[in-house]
């Protein structure tokens, strides 16, 4: 069977559809004061009131077990509420991998006492993870890390550094890959997760500033870093699998459509006044539609796998390739629209949105796996490698 | 913006004049003080932004004696 013929048409339960109105009362209420530059960031974008509002609601953790902290829902339920999280632009980022990742990853690998302490603050808005994988000379080449915890009488003993690392600098933890026996010769074994709290002596983190003048991402240092002998995640030596499990769960999400909804969205209102509104613009909003649609339909699919119990890793590789193309054909075909028009005629929110999202469209195709490392999957899942 | 800001111009020049082209106040580095543009450059600025490697090639910084006439952010 390949990869499209086991993506079937699937509609949201009227259940779980059923969200979508309270969430999308709360963003009203925390979101669209804000101005679209600004929303645009979405899931880049940091406001640990927001997470924490969120939180209290019972938005986050949705999917995770109500002993926990969590919702006890399904994957849909998730679903509606991510897409309108991203619908609007809001401002995710402090709560973001934690809620989509870390938090699941514990559930399935971590033991009583961990998912006790780490699971429900996550489903509460308060405590945020990053991800430690990317090295210096380790990022599409994840194998290659060279971050070694060691064992010592106190546990285990961090050394090495991390890069690219998401918002490390507002988080409370990182998950880190981490070699913990063997060399990188030995590639995927030896490897590991553990858990880092990033407050310890020996953790230096410094953010990177990017483009569009943003700081998400960071450098992160282990110098002599004490972890606790229970600070692995899941079983030592057995990290590469694991890793592989976390990233079924970063790249099946409604994310991966989304990062240019809110400059659309806007270019679409500008669209829709007089001025606004012309025979070419009128045909691109179709032809932008039409290619966002499926790619909704099939992210649907995915989550029916998740829903399932199933692992899409294939699929979700298949909708996050196709997706980014049409996340970075936005801002261009958006550009393209406008350039024709006097300036003056433009409005400045608009402008500043293009502005943005034009810097940091690259990234699209790079976060969570280029399009190399997904290309190589969906070959793979087609039998072709 | 200080004085020695004003000595110095980002210039946007447009592929092929289609667009005319424009030039804002800087400092050496190129960095524009968006608090000291009226509502009008600053709009043409993000335009202007916008259209690099579309309707715009990269901006320069040059110094203002040697810039063309400046008109609220516009070059005509």
């Amino acid at each position: 069977m390949s990869a499209l013929d086991s993506l079937t048409l699937t509609a949201i339960p009227a259940e779980d559809e059923a969200l979508r109105a309270p969430v999308r009362e709360f963003l009203q209420q925390q979101v669209t004061q804000l101005p679209a530059h600004v929303r645009a960031r979405s899931w880049g974008g940091y406001d640990s009131h927001f997470s924490r509002e969120a939180g209290q609601r019972g938005f986050l953790g949705l999917t995770l077990p109500k002993e926990y902290g969590g919702g006890g829902r399904n994957a849909y339920a998730r679903y509606v509420v991510v897409e309108e999280f991203l619908n609007f632009g809001a401002p995710v980022g402090s709560h973001w991998i934690a809620e989509r990742q870390s938090a699941p990853l514990i559930l399935k690998y971590g033991t009583e006492e961990q998912k006790r302490h780490y699971i429900p603050p996550v489903c509460r808005g308060e405590s945020y993870f990053c991800i430690g994988m990317s090295e210096p000379n380790a990022g599409s080449d994840l194998a290659s890390v060279r971050t070694r915890a060691t064992r010592n009488d106190q546990g285990w003993l961090l050394n090495g550094q991390k890069i690219w690392t998401t918002n490390a600098h507002h988080c409370h933890y990182m998950i880190a890959l981490v070699r913990t026996s063997g060399t990188t010769e030995d590639r995927h074994k030896g490897l590991s997760q553990v858990v880092v709290d990033l407050k310890l002596p020996g953790v230096t983190v410094r953010p990177i500033t990017d483009l569009s003048g943003d700081s998400h991402f960071c450098e992160v240092f282990f110098d002599n870093v004490q972890l606790a002998p229970d600070a692995v995640l899941g079983t030592a030596g057995e990290g590469w699998e694991q890793v592989m499990s976390e990233l079924a769960f970063e790249r099946s999400g409604p994310e991966r459509l989304f990062s240019s909804i809110v400059l659309f969205d806007e270019w679409l209102a500008f669209v829709r006044t007089p001025q606004g509104r012309t025979p070419e613009s009128v045909q691109l909003a179709g032809k932008l539609l039409s290619q966002i649609a499926p790619l909704r339909a099939m992210s649907i699919a995915v989550t029916a796998k998740l829903a399932q119990g199933e692992s899409p890793v294939v699929e979700a590789a298949l909708v996050k390739d196709l997706g980014t193309g049409v996340e970075q054909a936005i801002p261009a075909l958006i550009a393209d629209d406008l350039y024709r028009r006097p300036a003056q005629q433009l409005p400045t929110e608009l402008l500043l949105t293009l502005n943005y999202v034009t810097q940091v469209a690259p990234s699209f195709s790079l976060r969570g796996g280029t399009r190399d490392i997904l290309r190589g999957m969906i070959a793979r899942g087609l039998g072709l490698r | 913006m200080n004085e020695v800001s004003l000595r110095f111009q980002l210039v946007y020049q447009s592929v092929a004049g289609s667009l005319g082209n424009y030039s804002f106040p800087c400092n050496p580095r190129g960095d524009v003080d968006l608090n000291a543009l009226d509502d009008r450059s600053r709009n043409n600025y993000y335009f202007a932004r916008a259209m690099v490697g579309r309707a715009m090639k990269l901006p320069k910084v040059v110094r203002a004696s040697l810039a063309p006439r400046i008109n609220e952010g516009i070059l005509q």
